[in-house]
């Protein structure tokens, strides 16, 4: 391939060589066919933003009908308990009664906000998952994530492995992993009120404190009241230094 | 106002793009200005709701292209722009613009911010969204990140990859999922190529 293509395709020229392959292109017929196949895509994937805003647009004009709170955490823990089943089917061993978790020192603002999710279990040890979180809440930390991780590793690609990875490293304040983590489920746009907010803790641990106000700022409206109530104190106790 | 932090979380995450855009899409006085606008230079050249969702896709196009945008003070300012300059050459476009008088005409293109041209506003936009439907979510970002010309340093950062290497197979391997599909539509592709010319 032509070297000054090659860097067209990877962002890469300078403007110099920008001029020098324009003139190419009016003496190359060849090498003009070969541009104008990368030049099409690329004005297709120009098109991908725009289709993803359009799709968010229409989402407002047709919005779904709201369900209550009350059916929204049925829906919580029915999502659980599905994930437990799908789970299941991949797994066939066993793990050990919960006991009550460990938590945070109560001295920073992580502390103060930090919300425990509904951890899947509920329905006891059947699944590995759940076998994982109960081992996790037992406190043996550190053979839950291991676990965890090998998981992923085999299932690169389940959302709800990756979701739990982040919960559990955020309630052990580990910003960087929990953003790992996070960033890849919201990447695949797997929405709900639970990951801005993880999002927003993230930032707090990590002491980009701006970041999360300007985060709460930009979701707060459309957030569950019970999460409002957690920006509220956030906004309150950043402002307040 | 969007200052660098924003305006970065805008460039990087979808979430946050989605609820940018139900901020934009409720912001009731920026739908004043643009009901307004229709009312005021419209000859039934546009609609107000293509002009309006027109102005929000070209608001965040801006935001995630222009990555020399560090700061916006003025937000809804800004959309108000963008709605008037598309509006100026939608009339241009239909060859309306000579039937304002000047000080109309004037007012309509006086700003520096482009009123650049949407893919998606071609004829053949449903089959556009359907190709793209067919690259894969973690593609479609990819893509989006190379359109928009950034490095492959950049593309690795914002999707967590290892290295610029890294960026570099995943965009080659995605380029290729496209062309294919680009192969099989001529026409479109031959529309998509015109679009750049006009």
């Amino acid at each position: 391939m032509n070297p000054l293509l090659e860097k067209y395709i990877d962002n890469s020229l300078s403007a110099a060589e920008q001029v020098e392959l324009d003139l190419l292109l009016i003496s190359d017929s060849n090498l003009k066919i070969e541009f104008d196949k990368y030049k099409a895509a690329r004005m297709l994937s120009e098109a991908i933003l725009e289709d993803e805003i359009i799709g968010n647009i229409e989402k407002l004009q047709n919005p779904v009908p709201e369900t209550s709170h009350h059916t929204k955490y049925i829906l919580l823990v029915l999502a659980a308990v599905i994930v437990g089943f799908l789970m299941y089917i991949f797994s066939k061993s066993s793990h050990s009664k919960t006991e009550p978790s460990n938590i945070q020192p109560d001295k920073t603002l992580f502390a103060q906000v930090y919300k425990e999710p509904v951890w899947p279990v509920e329905r006891g040890d059947s699944d590995k998952l759940q076998g994982i979180i109960s081992d996790y809440l037992s406190g043996r930390t550190k053979d839950a994530i291991s676990q965890l991780e090998s998981e992923i590793a085999m299932y690169p690609d389940s959302l709800t492995l990756q979701y739990w990875m982040a919960e559990i490293y955020t309630k052990e304040s580990l910003p960087a992993k929990t953003e790992k983590y996070l960033s890849k489920i919201i990447v695949k746009n797997y929405t709900s009120d639970r990951l801005p907010y993880l999002e927003i803790i993230t930032l707090i641990q990590s002491g980009q404190e701006a970041k999360a106000l300007a985060k709460i700022d930009l979701i707060y409206k459309t957030s569950h009241p019970e999460y409002q109530e957690i920006y509220d104190q956030i906004k309150d106790k950043l402002k307040k230094g | 106002m969007l200052n660098k932090d924003e305006l970065d979380l805008l460039r990087a995450d979808k979430l946050h793009r989605e609820h940018f855009t139900r901020k934009l899409y409720e912001d009731a006085a920026l739908k004043q200005g643009i009901h307004n606008l229709v009312k005021k230079y419209n000859s039934n050249v546009v609609s107000f709701d293509d002009l309006f969702q027109n102005t929000i896709v070209l608001f965040i196009k801006t935001v995630v292209f222009k990555r020399d945008i560090q700061e916006m003070t003025d937000v809804r300012a800004y959309a108000y722009v963008i709605a008037r300059n598309r509006l100026y050459s939608e009339l241009k476009s239909k060859a309306q613009v000579s039937q304002l008088d000047e000080s109309d005409r004037n007012a309509l293109s006086s700003d520096d911010i482009t009123a650049e041209k949407l893919v998606l506003d071609m004829e053949r936009k449903s089959e556009l969204r359907k190709i793209i439907s067919l690259v894969g979510d973690k593609c479609q970002q990819v893509l989006m990140y190379w359109s928009a010309g950034y490095s492959m340093e950049e593309i690795a950062e914002r999707m967590n990859y290892k290295s610029a290497g890294m960026a570099k197979k995943k965009k080659y391997e995605c380029l290729n999922s496209l062309l294919t599909l680009l192969e099989k539509k001529p026409a479109i592709k031959q529309a998509l190529l015109n679009l750049r010319q006009e």
